[in-house]
């Protein structure tokens, strides 16, 4: 309880008052109401929060964590046609998270590692003075049972129209739940075609951070991947002001291939701090 | 709501009685608080309440009541470059051995069942050599042989291509490992290890951080 001071005690040896008596007394009771006095002389330590017996999730600041490993390995080819309808992008891990409730203004942190090895050579879509090729591999997530997976929010599938009628791609701010992988290291501008390095077999990772706007249940998470794209200026989108975008290209899918092995992806759901 | 005392004297006459009274008063009354006792109009519990947190400057982690933070970096003024190699790793029969990173490691006491998050990001420069080799990251469990995620970061060695190092010679590895932990361990350890067939891989900067949380 908090603290009761004696400012005037029985002293030995003097003569004991009334006054004096009823003083100390009268103290006892200035340690009401109880309040955060009480708690700041004793301090809050584990014992006085309802932690979880066996993780860190209790609620309080994590409210629940997991991860998922995927050993496979899938081979991503390049999208070979010019217009719409397009290659579908390829599907490298899918997760079923089980329910997980992401409440709003709570705060999602996910995480994805995977290794990956390009295949290709020095032909179109490569082009001199060209050094922006890459596969996009995004995350999207399951918001019903058994129902279809979407781009998560902020994030496109690169099907998107940015110039009408016919280039199609995505916004770089509609890519914040992406992993782009450079295709080929172009070391030398070149003529008729750029001299390239491809990269070898490596890893990559991303993330993707959200504060719910709503409540949204997930019941799964996955990460799907598409190429080849090029980044351009655009100056005249269909939507919005002038933006970098992502350009999908069509390229011979038996010469350029991403190969997406073993993955891993983890998220946290958190509250806002 | 008080303590009702029995006894206010308004005399010199003090009784054993009386004092003994009100001081049984104050004994119920501790050991049979109600609601009013309570500060129950408006919340009164704060971070000011909450232990301190405790920062160690020489390992750069804060341990607090909510969690253990922290991370370690190296690059740019404070550059202790490393090394990964078959010279190191190499075991009997071709076999390589996980060794530590240094530097890449963080040690802290696990005081309750926790979950962690631990990242890392490193750039390796590994020149072409004879063996065209590579160099395998890991993070590593409170032991060098327990790998968190089966996930092989890899640093293949420069192609024999004669290009300088930084053109296909040089790599960036980034990783993570979410777990939950269900016990108490003191000097608990995670951190970076590798295996090598590589003649030589140079690590030149990395950091590591580790988010551990109670609650």
């Amino acid at each position: 309880m908090s603290r009761i001071t004696n400012s005037n005690p029985p002293k030995r040896g003097e003569k004991l008052t009334s006054t004096e008596l009823n003083q100390v007394f009268t103290e006892a009771n200035a340690a009401f109401p109880m309040d955060g006095d009480n708690v700041r002389n004793e301090g809050v330590d584990h014992p006085a929060f309802s932690l979880s017996g066996s993780t860190g999730q209790s609620g309080i600041i994590l409210h629940k964590a997991d991860d998922d490993t995927d050993t496979g390995s899938v081979i991503v080819p390049a999208n070979e046609e010019p217009v719409d309808p397009f290659d579908p992008a390829i599907t490298v891990h899918t997760w079923s998270t089980g329910v997980v409730l992401f409440n709003q203004d709570q705060v999602i942190r996910v995480y994805w590692q995977f290794e990956n090895t390009v295949a290709g050579s020095v032909a179109s879509p490569f082009f001199a003075g060209g050094n922006v090729l890459a596969w996009a591999v995004w995350l999207e997530w399951q918001l019903s049972s058994g129902g279809a997976f979407v781009p998560v929010p902020n994030q496109s599938d690169f099907e998107d129209i940015q110039v009408s009628p016919d280039r199609y791609g995505a916004a770089t701010n509609e890519t914040y739940g992406c992993t782009l992988l450079n295709h080929g290291y172009v070391y030398d501008s070149g003529s008729p075609l750029p001299n390239v390095d491809f990269p070898p077999a490596r890893t990559g990772y991303g993330c993707w951070w959200y504060k719910a706007d709503q409540n949204y249940i997930i019941y799964g998470l996955r990460l799907r991947c598409r190429g080849l794209i090029q980044n351009f200026y655009n100056s005249s989108p269909v939507n919005g002001s002038p933006i970098n975008a992502w350009e999908l290209l069509e390229s011979p899918a038996s010469t350029h291939q991403v190969t997406i092995g073993a993955s891993n992806m983890a998220y946290m759901i958190m509250e806002e701090i | 709501m008080s303590i009702s005392f029995p006894k206010t004297w308004t005399s010199e006459k003090l009784n054993a009685e009386d004092v003994r009274d009100n001081l049984d008063a104050m004994k119920q009354k501790q050991q049979q608080l109600s609601a009013s006792d309570m500060q129950l109009a408006s919340k009164w519990i704060d971070t000011e309440h909450i232990m301190q947190g405790r920062y160690t400057s020489t390992t750069n982690i804060t341990e607090n009541v909510s969690g253990t933070f922290g991370g370690r970096n190296n690059g740019a003024f404070i550059n202790r470059t490393s090394y990964c190699s078959r010279w190191l790793s190499e075991g009997t029969n071709g076999n390589t051995r996980r060794l530590r990173i240094p530097y890449a490691a963080i040690t802290f006491d696990i005081l309750r069942p926790c979950t962690i998050f631990f990242q890392w990001h490193m750039i390796h420069q590994s020149k072409a050599s004879l063996s065209l080799g590579e160099t395998v990251i890991f993070t590593s469990l409170n032991s060098p042989t327990i790998a968190g995620v089966s996930v092989e970061h890899k640093i293949k060695e420069q192609p024999a291509s004669g290009l300088d190092v930084l053109i296909d010679g040089t790599q960036i590895t980034n990783g993570f490992i979410l777990r939950d932990i269900g016990s108490q361990i003191k000097g608990y350890n995670i951190g970076l290890v590798n295996t090598s067939t590589a003649g030589v891989c140079q690590n030149i900067s990395w950091s590591v951080s580790l988010e551990m949380f109670y609650m």
